[in-house]
């Protein structure tokens, strides 16, 4: 084959739309691509080979086609069903024209030309019966049941209403109405012997008639309006499950989306996999990606980006993530102006962009004032927040959000108090803010997003996008707003501090309704949640009696379950143990309190195969040994400055070991802050060989009793490769 | 799910040991990435079918790629009304290339070289495919996320899949495997 010439930067571009889409590329942009390949014949081959390449990369590292060899297998079962089916309805109708042959016993004689007629009759009602069978639209078939449900839904069958229930089962013609503030989950069987279900669920206000394709009995749901979130989990070859509103059709094959019919407009909003959103006025179609939405009405059909918050028009105050801008809306020009949150002591930004809380705090008076100055105005608001506690319980209120003055007084404020959040709000009617809402409970590790909003007599909060509460209760307007300072984390002087990670936080100078909050929580799911979930902590403290795996963590004969965690009293060494971190980095923590006088505490581990032990302890005179060798400590600031370990103050201690090309670093934090640092290599740690850990658990152990452990957690290795 | 039309035949081993070639070269055919399993499916349930009349004589890698090629084909007729000739040709194009395809790249172990191909890649390109492949990002999603543009992207996939494909070609010719040296190169920041 001759040398080809470089192709042209046009013929690249085109080239590589077409590998990442082939179906993108208009008409005549195809007729480009095949009038340059023509002439180009390596070019062809290089390009079949780069789609070939990528479809094998797919099949390696895509979720959703590591399954092909059981998608394989289902299609084959359905395809024997299929004939058997068919071979069943054939059978059915074959004896029943046989019998209809064999009636009446004794006939008299026939003539040969009344006995063919009889048998061409017989022939066409079969003919005629498996047409009727395969044409006719289906009787009504149940498809689905209802998994959860709140509020007083309504289902409509043959013209009569029921009341819906859990467990009540879904037939094909059923219509359902959701009324505002009640919900609906229905789960489809789509492979019951592989447990694979597809979820539907409809928020309130919502209208929907539930269908199936007469021919391949694909699920269909029709929604005149509402809002429905659903997950669909794979469906069978040629029958997509469709969604249909006023203004178009979702076809999906297997992916999670979220349908809006909200006046003229149809709303598809794609997390995983893709849809085809086809408008009904024109039959056109786009493709709404991951991350995307497509918007559809009579006029336009249109793609963006998925965003968080989905529209901005009514915020007073964002924190998306501090790689974006922290933004605060000026009251005098409606404009939004960039004012960076200011931490205070143990309080840090992540790797992943999101506020650390560990007993610091963010502050900004100025967004304070100028959203204090713009609620007063609007007397209502939304707050919108996603975090993760530290804890699952705190010893006293712990301020995560606020607009706090000097004085110590709240405009508003988000707390932990033991294991709940609640809401504090001062309004004209309570302008102590002294009443305490309860929001729910809270779990230390896990993110949640939470959002609270208020006009007189309506204050509602929501927990992950669904509406958890509401009281009338709270009424006023806010023209008493102080001029207050924006903090995140704890108090203005410092005290009341919470520990914890916050993803985002936003301020709305109005209510948003249900569809906006959902709609938000799921753009925050999309784009944010997994960058807090990075960021947390995995707790290795039992739950409770049936966590069999964390109770393997603490020998039961040393510990026993207490208000604020687990307590030994033995003289004896007690000793918890943390699962062996993967690789060679660690990152572990333990929060504890000790009663004994002077103590200290170990760390043991088994690094490159030689024994680690770090030992602390109250009398500052720590240690570090490393293959039964004393390793040199490395001063981290004067002696007088270094965080201590005190009797009878609670003490968060954290171990990490950074892995480096020859050796590794081991840290020791107190409070968040470095105490000890040193330097450890083995023999046989070289650049070319990789640090190894062994299968050894992590240990921690208190030589003397009387402690009381508050959290026992480790944290991926990702996280501090970032740092 | 062995077929009983022809006992000489395991079904399941067949899908087990072409499947991973058989859905490249339907990808290769132009047949979009999304669609690809969903031929590939078509394909096996018609060996399915007619298992007992694949020829004996018939190597099943080409009886199978015969089947693919027509499939693919009612794919395009199906689906492209508006550009289905410039499809077509395209997919001409495509197999006629197959005869000029890189030696050792239609052999049917070219997962399994993949794999170890892959494992040589920097750590770099690695994260840049599971941006692509896990993730599914757009090459604007990804360029957003990199700092860089969707275009770069797109040319930096270029090159690590160029070097995969070199990889898997010495691989599958019996030499030893590795991927170009340039084959970590990133997308340039903007």
């Amino acid at each position: 084959m001759a040398a080809s010439p470089p192709p042209s930067p046009e013929f690249i571009r085109l080239r590589d739309r077409f590998i990442e889409n082939p179906s993108e590329l208009a008409e005549e942009e195809l007729d480009l691509l095949v009038a340059v390949l023509r002439d180009h014949p390596a070019w062809v081959v290089e390009l079949r080979e780069q789609m070939m390449v990528n479809d094998l990369l797919g099949q390696k590292l895509a979720v959703d086609r590591r399954k092909f060899l059981a998608q394989v297998g289902q299609r084959v079962g359905d395809f024997e069903r299929g004939e058997e089916e068919i071979y069943n309805q054939v059978a059915d109708l074959r004896a029943l024209a046989e019998a209809e042959l064999e009636r009446p016993p004794a006939p008299p004689k026939q003539s040969v030309w009344i006995k063919a007629f009889a048998v061409l009759a017989a022939v066409l009602l079969l003919g005629v019966t498996f047409a009727v069978v395969q044409l006719l639209p289906g009787s009504s078939r149940q498809v689905a049941v209802v998994e959860q449900v709140t509020g007083d839904v309504q289902l409509t069958r043959d013209s009569v209403a029921q009341t819906v229930a859990r467990g009540l089962v879904v037939s094909t013609g059923d219509s359902i109405q959701v009324p505002a503030g009640s919900t609906l989950q229905l789960k489809y069987g789509n492979n019951k012997s592989r447990q694979e279900w597809t979820y539907v669920n409809i928020a309130g206000d919502s209208l929907i008639t539930i269908e199936a394709d007469a021919k391949t009995q694909a699920k269909r749901v029709v929604m005149q309006r509402g809002d429905l979130l659903a997950d669909v989990a794979p469906q069978r070859q040629g029958a997509p499950m469709i969604f249909v509103t006023p203004h178009a059709l979702a076809t999906v094959l297997g992916t999670q989306l979220r349908l809006v019919v909200a006046g003229e407009e149809t709303r598809l909003d794609v997390t995983e996999g893709r849809v085809a959103l086809t408008r009904k006025s024109d039959g056109n179609s786009v493709t709404v990606n991951a991350s995307e939405t497509g918007v559809a009405s009579e006029r336009s059909l249109a793609l963006k980006q998925l965003a968080w918050p989905d529209e901005r028009s009514s915020v007073a105050f964002l924190f998306s993530g501090a790689d974006e801008l922290t933004l605060v809306r000026n009251p005098e020009n409606d404009n939004f102006w960039e004012n960076p949150l200011e931490s205070k002591h143990a309080a840090a930004v992540t790797s992943n962009h999101r506020l650390l809380l560990e007993g610091g705090l963010f502050q900004s008076p100025e967004a304070g004032v100028d959203i204090a100055s713009i609620l007063r105005s609007t007397n209502e608001f939304t707050l919108e927040i996603a975090l993760a506690a530290d804890l699952n319980r705190s010893t006293s209120p712990a301020i995560v959000w606020g607009m706090l003055e000097e004085s110590g007084a709240r405009n508003f404020a988000i707390e932990q108090q033991g294991g709940e959040l609640q809401l504090r709000l001062r309004t004209s009617e309570i302008p102590a803010a002294d009443r305490a809402i309860s929001l729910g409970a809270i779990v230390a590790d896990q993110p949640t997003h939470w959002v609270v909003t208020y006009k007189s007599g309506e204050l509602v909060w929501y927990r992950d996008g669904v509406r958890v509460g509401a009281t009338s209760e709270i009424t006023g307007d806010l023209k008493n707003w102080g001029e207050s300072a924006l903090v995140v984390g704890g108090d203005l002087t410092g005290m009341q501090t919470w520990r914890g990670l916050v993803g985002v936080a936003a301020i709305y100078r109005r209510v948003l309704s249900d569809s906006e909050i959902s709609r938000n929580e799921l753009a925050y799911r999309v784009l944010h949640r997994s960058k807090l979930m990075a960021e947390t902590w995995d707790n290795l403290l039992p739950i409770d009696e049936n966590d069999t795996e964390r109770l393997e963590n603490i020998p039961a004969a040393q510990w026993k379950r207490s208000a604020g965690g687990f307590t030994t009293r033995g003289a004896d060494e007690a000793l918890m143990t943390l699962r062996s971190p993967k690789g060679s980095a660690v990152d572990a923590r333990c929060d504890f309190t000790s009663s004994a006088e002077p103590y200290e505490v170990r760390w043991q581990w088994t690094l490159h195969g030689q024994p680690l032990v770090v030992t602390l302890r109250s009398s500052g005179e720590d240690s570090i040994e490393f293959a039964g060798a004393s390793v040199p400590l490395t001063p981290v600031a004067d002696p007088g400055l270094l965080p201590v370990l005190a009797s009878r103050q609670p003490i968060s201690l954290q171990l990490r070991i950074r892995p480096e090309m020859d050796s590794a670093f081991v840290e020791v934090l107190i409070d968040g802050k470095s105490r000890q640092l040193a330097h450890v290599q083995a023999d046989g740690m070289t650049p070319a060989s990789e640090l190894s850990s062994s299968d050894a658990s992590l240990q921690i152990v208190f030589p003397q009793g009387q402690v009381e452990v508050h959290a026992l957690k480790l944290r991926s290795y990702g996280r501090m490769l970032a740092e | 799910m062995a077929s009983e039309g022809n006992s000489s035949l395991d079904f399941d081993a067949i899908v087990r040991d072409t499947q991973s070639h058989i859905r490249a070269y339907i990808a290769g055919m132009g047949v979009p990435r999304h669609d690809v399993d969903d031929v590939a499916q078509d394909v096996y349930v018609e060996l399915y079918r007619f298992l007992d009349r694949v020829p004996p004589e018939v190597e099943m890698k080409q009886w199978l790629k015969g089947i693919a090629r027509n499939l693919s084909l009612n794919y395009f007729r199906k689906t492209s009304r508006k550009s289905r000739l410039q499809r077509e040709a395209l997919v001409e194009l495509f197999l006629r290339a197959e005869q000029d395809a890189s030696p050792g790249f239609s052999e049917l172990p070219v997962r399994g070289a993949l794999d170890k191909c892959y494992d040589k890649l920097t750590a770099d390109s690695r994260r840049l495919l599971a941006l692509k492949y896990e993730q599914e990002l757009s090459s604007s999603a990804m360029a957003q996320r990199l700092s860089s543009t969707a275009e770069a992207v797109r040319v930096a996939l270029f090159r690590i899949r160029a070097s995969l494909k070199e990889c898997i070609s010495r691989s599958l010719a019996g030499q030893n495997p590795s991927p170009s040296p340039n084959s970590g190169s990133s997308p340039s920041p903007k």
